[in-house]
This record gives C-alpha cells, structure tokens and sequence, in this order.
C-alpha cells in the first residue's frame, strides 16, 4: 500500500507477513517516528507496542506475523509545533485478500484447523486464499521453504494484505519479551512466544495454535486498565 | 526475628539490602562493586553487591530467613544463579513508596507520591501513609503513560547524538541527566521550546499523557539536534531549562490536585527517578500547604530492594511498623587503619594521625583533601563517607576542581553545612531531615552568597546542601566544626570522591589513586592523613 501525505512524505506500508512501514521524504537529514499499536479484542484504546526513530527512507518492521489490530501511525517533527501526527492506519481486512497456509502434515489437524479459519473469514469477511498441505496445494513444502526464507526480507510488493501461519511453525526469534523470565522491552506489551505463535505450541491443540493464530481466543482480563493478552494466561 | 535480603536489579541500578532483627544494616549498590556506572552497565543484578554484604554479615541471599524481590525481576539470574527455594516478589511502586515513607520519621498523614521512568506496567503511584499503613490510591491508565524520566532519558540521546567510535550515546539515560538539569539554570524560558515539550508530556486530572514518551523524545531531541539547536552549549540550556520548567510545572499540578483530594496529609514522601531532581523537591518544599517533605536517599530503583525488604520486615511484624528517621545512609563497605596500610604499602606516601584541627588548617589554605571515613553511603551522593572536602570561598574552585577530576559537568558543586547555622545561610527552613540526604535545593541568602560561591549555583543563587548533624555524621559534622573556628564559615563544598564516569569509590586502593595522580592534595583516611 501507498501514499503521500503532508505534501511532501511517501509512505509504504504492509501487514503481509507482519507490519512494515517505510517513509520517505524529501529532506534527507530528516527522522520520522513511527508507532505501532494493538486494539485488543473489544476494546477501543490502542496500545502502544513499539516505536522507531526512522531516517529518512528507512523501513520500520514488526515482527509478529499472528493476528493482531494493528495500527500504524507516522509522526513527524517540526520545530515550530512540535511533533504531529502525518499518516495512521488500522489493520482491517474486511474484503481484501487473504491467505491462510495451514502448516500441519496431519489430515486431521489440517481439518480441525479449517475450522478455525472459516471462522475466522466469516467473522472478518475477507477474501481467502487457503493454502494446504493436503487438499490442494502440491507445491506446499516449496511454498512453505519459501515463505520461511523470505521472513527477514521486506517487502511492500505482496499480493495479500495478510497471510496467516495457521500450525506449529518455524521457531524464529522465541520469547525474547518474555515478562515471566526476567525479560521487558519498554513499549513492547504484547508477550509472545515466538514471532510466528503467540503461546508455546508444544501442548496445545490444533484448534488452539489455529485460534491463536487468528486472534480468536484472546481472552481479555481486565484488571486497572492493563489487559491481559493470551501469553499472559 | 529474621534476616531479609532485599534485592532489585535485572534493568538498571541493580542493588541489595540486608535487615536484621528489623533494622536496616547493609545497603550497596552494584555499581560501587563492578566499578561502572549504573547508566554504562544498563541489565545488571546484585550478584556482587550481595556478595558483599554476605562476605561481612556471613549470611546470603540463599540462607538468609526472608529473600524479596522488587519486580521487574532479574529471572535468568534468579534461576540460573541464585537457585533460591523460595522468593517473594512485591510490587515495584509499592517498594518505592514503602522505602520512602517508612524512612521518613513522618508519624502524620503522609502523602507517598513516586514518579519513574516505568515500573513493571506503571510509572506514578500514590499511597495515603497514614498511622504506619500505606494505600495505594492512584496508578497511571497504561494506555495514557505519560513518562517524565523517559523525556528526561531519552532527550539526552539526541542531544549529544551516537559516538560510532565509542558504541553508544554520548550521553547515556539513568546516567547523564544530572549534567543537563545541571545546565538548566545557565537557559532561559522560550515558549516555543516549552510547548514542544510539553506536547510529548502533558498531564491533567490525575493522568500524564501520552503514550510513547520514549519515541517522542527521541524524535524532539534528534531532530533539534539535526537542525542545529544544540550546536552550542547555549542551546542546550535553553532545551534543559524549559525541560526543567515542564517538569517541577507537571509535579506541582500534580501535586495540587492531591492536595485538593486529600487536604489533611501535608507530608510528603517521594520516591522514583524523577525525585533525582532537586529543583523539583525545591518547589515542591516551597508550596505554602507542605509541612515537610521527604526524599528517600536512593531514590531511584536503587531503592527498590530496600523497600521491598521492609514490606517483608513489616508483614513479618519486626519493624517499620511505624515510620523511621534513619541516622545516616552509610550502609556500605568500611575498612581498618591495617586493611588501609596495606593498600597504603604499594605507594610512597607519608602518613601522619589525623588530627581534625590541623585538617582545618590544610582547607583553609585552600587544600584539596580526600575523605574517607566509615562504611560507605547508600545512593547517588557523596555523604561524608567518601566525599572531596574542598573550602567553599572561591570562585575558580569550580574550574579547578573539575579540571583535576577530569569532569566537564556544569553542574554546581554542593555544600555541607553544619545543622546549626543551616537557618543562617538559607531561606527555607522546612525539610532538614531530608537535606542530610541532599535531595532538594535551597535559596541562599544573600550575605552568604559571596562568602560561599563554591557552593552557589551562580544563575540562580541556589545550593543543594547537605546537612551534617553531630548525630548523623560526627567526624564530618567535627571537621566542620574545626573549619568554622577557622574561617567563621561553618561550611565546606563537598563533591563524591570520584573521577569523571567513575562511580563513587569504594576502597582504599581507589583513593590511594586519586592521592597518586594529583588529584588530591591529601586524603584523611580513617584515623591517619596520607600525603605526598
């Protein structure tokens, strides 16, 4: 996705894996802050997740690929107002395309996985791609392999708004926010367990990793205004 | 009655703190045992400093009664090293609060307020303290958050930018802010400037505001810098005084929209970061409706152990139950006359028993003495354990000072002043107590201000005194004494015996040093003056 905004700065920015945020504009010696937020299930206040201090040109990435209300905002800085908000946008995937890989070799996990994700295309009405190991998708381990390689490459040029990893995947870059184990990154709220799965996969069932995944199950605690995500429980 | 063992760390200012029977005996910072400073060694856990206090009090945190943390805790280090059976956790505000007001002596209605730069999902708490209980009343709304420390903090990144050759910023978070509100007074007020700030933190009915104070105030600060603004040291100023303005203005509206709330509870206790600064507790001790207040020595998470083991002491029913004045904060490591001769054999020094009258007359010629005495003190401030004692009556003491400790500070060096002429020399008379931890400023009058300039911020005419009590630190509060028949003068600047980026030193070895170096004209340790 594309657009210009304030005259003068370009941004790109796509959810497909994750959040990617690139801004440009014509000062070169120019730094851009870009926030990412969540609005948890129900809940009407973003939450800040993290911010980047973004020269000019540079691409902002958020490396969680699983469900999330994502909102994506640029601020810029000037010296006679102070710093202001130039461009902000709101995951919401009601009638584009998206793709779901199921990455199970089980038949019947694959089956109990479908489950969750028409679900999910009901209740978000977007346009599915359904990839599968088993029923239709011959080239799967390619498409997969391929997928795993290109996580760290960043692109804006995906034909999806969104593909979601449904299944127990690729273990990149585990539970380095981590509360209950002494790790904390400011802003950074949100706990997961890896980039690809917000819980640990190992006892879970595939209807839990799906609905995980797909942000289906978040359960939402309450308490003085904190929210508790599904890591959390 | 029980040993507790308060311990804080895994972010910065990692520390441990040791009661027995209910009383504080050993409180150290790790930063005084590694020997980097807290700001240069950010993910640190008290795995020296506990060591410390075992090694002198023979007992540990994995066979001490009662081992508490505050969170955030240090988990890899718990589980990996420290293997403990069993831990309690307490909250981080509330260990904050509970050091700041069962030290306080306050047996009135108390008001605990703590600011910081963000405990575990909160940056502000406020307690009611009151008959020896305290309650939490108020917490930030997460999604609001707005952080002062964080404005402070991370401003000083983009102030002086990244040193590629060093690896990291110029000027470091939880280490530097000291040096641009030191800075502040030599600015002046610019609208401009001030709204921008004020935009990135901002506060009303009860909330600061909003979120990612972080991010702006890198944006601001780097971007000022990349159009110039903090080319000159001028610049600069003018960021940090209007800074400095934004923050006492958020904490006094602050403050008085608690006061509205709870009219009866005119103490106030503060712990956290933001109470580092003591031009704020100046203006918080000049509001007509404070009685007193009270800054907790080790205001910042280096405090945090300590109050999490007094939550502990407290359920356990062995003190604090009421709260306490504490006598001093020299909680740390103390060394004989042998262990220091010992350090004293690999130099050449003479060495002659220290006599305080003749010390007396070494800085009132205008000597430069170390000053080592006693256990060393718990917090950022050289207490008169391990202190540079220097006369207070010239101007270019600064420059000199500076030069030899090899620092580039703009910050006014700080007096100590005997309790009973404290009235004499300054304005406000409220918060003593809290001055024998120099956590505030005061207005100098203006007879004193020529005959102390050492010691006097020269824009605006403040001090950050210590007071010395006969009491609280009677070989400082003597040499006092004997400086004052001398000169009539019952004050001496006092600076932390350190030099540039160091932390405050620990042993006689790190003294000897200094004394070797030229740094120090002589240095009074223990019972003995060593010089070259």
């Amino acid at each position: 996705m594309y657009t210009t905004v304030d005259n003068d700065v370009n941004i790109e920015w796509t959810y497909d894996p994750r959040p990617l945020v690139k801004v440009t504009g014509d000062n070169n010696n120019e730094v851009f802050l870009v926030q990412i937020f969540e609005y948890y299930k129900g809940n009407t206040i973003p939450y800040l997740l993290e911010s980047y201090l973004l020269p000019n040109g540079a691409i902002f990435q958020y490396n969680v690929t699983y469900y999330g209300k994502f909102e994506i905002r640029v601020i810029r800085f000037s010296d006679e107002i102070g710093h202001y908000e130039i461009f902000r946008d709101v995951y919401d995937d009601r009638g584009k395309d998206v793709r779901f890989v199921l990455n199970t070799k089980s038949l019947a996990e694959e089956e109990l996985m479908i489950g969750s994700v028409n679900q999910y295309i009901k209740e978000n009405g977007c346009n599915p791609t359904i990839q599968t190991k088993i029923y239709n998708s011959p080239n799967f381990e390619e498409t997969k392999q391929t997928l795993e390689d290109s996580f760290d490459s960043m692109s804006f040029d995906s034909p999806y708004y969104k593909t979601f990893w449904v299944g127990r995947n690729f273990w990149y870059g585990d539970n380095h926010y981590e509360h209950r184990f002494g790790y904390i990154s400011y802003g950074n709220w949100r706990l997961f367990w890896s980039f690809h799965n917000p819980r640990d996969y190992y006892n879970l069932s595939a209807v839990e990793v799906a609905e995980d995944i797909l942000g289906l199950t978040e359960k939402y605690n309450k308490h003085d205004g904190f929210v508790v995500t599904p890591s959390y429980l | 009655m029980s040993t507790i063992y308060g311990l804080n760390g895994g972010q910065h200012d990692a520390a441990s703190c040791l009661i027995i029977d209910g009383e504080i005996v050993a409180c150290i910072e790790e930063e005084r045992m590694t020997r980097i400073k807290a700001g240069n060694n950010y993910f640190s856990v008290p795995r020296l400093s506990a060591a410390k206090i075992q090694e002198i009090y023979g007992v540990g945190p994995n066979d001490c009664d009662h081992l508490v943390f505050a969170s955030e805790i240090p988990g890899k280090y718990i589980k990996t090293e420290l293997k403990p059976k069993k831990f309690n956790v307490y909250d981080h505000h509330d260990c904050h609060a509970a050091a700041a007001y069962y030290t306080s002596g306050f047996q009135e209605p108390t008001l605990v307020v703590t600011l910081d730069g963000g405990g575990v999902d909160d940056s502000l708490g406020v307690y009611l303290g009151k008959n020896g209980e305290i309650n939490r009343v108020l917490k930030d709304k997460f999604y609001l958050n707005g952080q002062i420390a964080q404005l402070w903090g991370y401003s000083l990144h983009g102030i002086k930018g990244y040193d590629a050759e060093k690896g990291g910023f110029v000027w470091k978070f939880c280490k530097d802010e000291g040096k641009l509100m030191g800075m502040a007074p030599d600015g002046y007020y610019d609208e401009r400037v001030y709204n921008i700030l004020r935009k990135a933190v901002n506060y009303s009915n009860l909330q600061f505001f909003p979120q990612d104070t972080i991010g702006l105030a890198r944006l601001i600060s780097e971007s000022m810098r990349r159009m110039g603004y903090f080319d000159t040291d001028e610049g600069i100023a003018v960021y940090a005084h209007n800074l400095q303005k934004l923050t006492e203005d958020l904490v006094l509206e602050f403050l008085d929209d608690l006061h509205k709330l709870y009219p009866e509870y005119t103490k106030v206790a503060f712990a956290g970061g933001v109470f580092a600064n003591v031009k704020v507790n100046q203006k918080v001790n000049q509001l007509d409706w404070v009685d007193e207040i009270y800054v907790f020595p080790a205001m910042g998470d280096n405090g945090l152990g300590t109050g999490a083991a007094i939550l502990k002491c407290r359920e356990l029913g062995e003190g604090f139950q009421m709260p306490v004045r504490l006598k001093n904060v020299h909680l740390g490591v103390s060394y004989t006359n042998e262990e220091v001769e010992e350090f004293a054999s690999n130099y050449d020094f003479k060495r002659k028993p220290y006599i305080p009258s003749e010390v007396a007359e070494y800085l009132n010629d205008g000597e430069i003495i170390g000053w080592f005495k006693g256990r060393f003190e718990f917090g950022p401030r050289a207490l008169g354990a391990r202190s540079i004692l220097v006369r207070p009556t010239d101007y270019d003491t600064h420059k000199e000072l500076n030069s030899r400790l090899k620092r580039y500070d703009t910050m006014p060096f700080a007096p100590i002043v005997m309790k009973e002429y404290f009235n004499e020399i300054f304005v406000e008379e409220k918060s003593q107590y809290t001055a024998e931890f120099m956590t505030l400023c005061y207005d100098t009058k203006d007879e004193w201000i020529e005959r102390i300039p050492a010691v006097i911020q020269k824009s605006d005419k403040t001090a950050r005194p210590q007071v010395v009590t006969q009491e609280g630190v009677p070989m400082l509060w003597e040499i006092l004494e004997e400086y004052r028949k001398l000169s009539d003068i019952p004050v001496l600047l006092n600076t932390s015996f350190n030099a540039h980026n160091e932390p405050i030193i620990d042993s006689p070895e790190h003294a000897f040093v200094h004394l070797n170096n030229g740094i120090i004209d002589k240095l009074v340790i223990e019972d003995y003056v060593y010089y070259r």
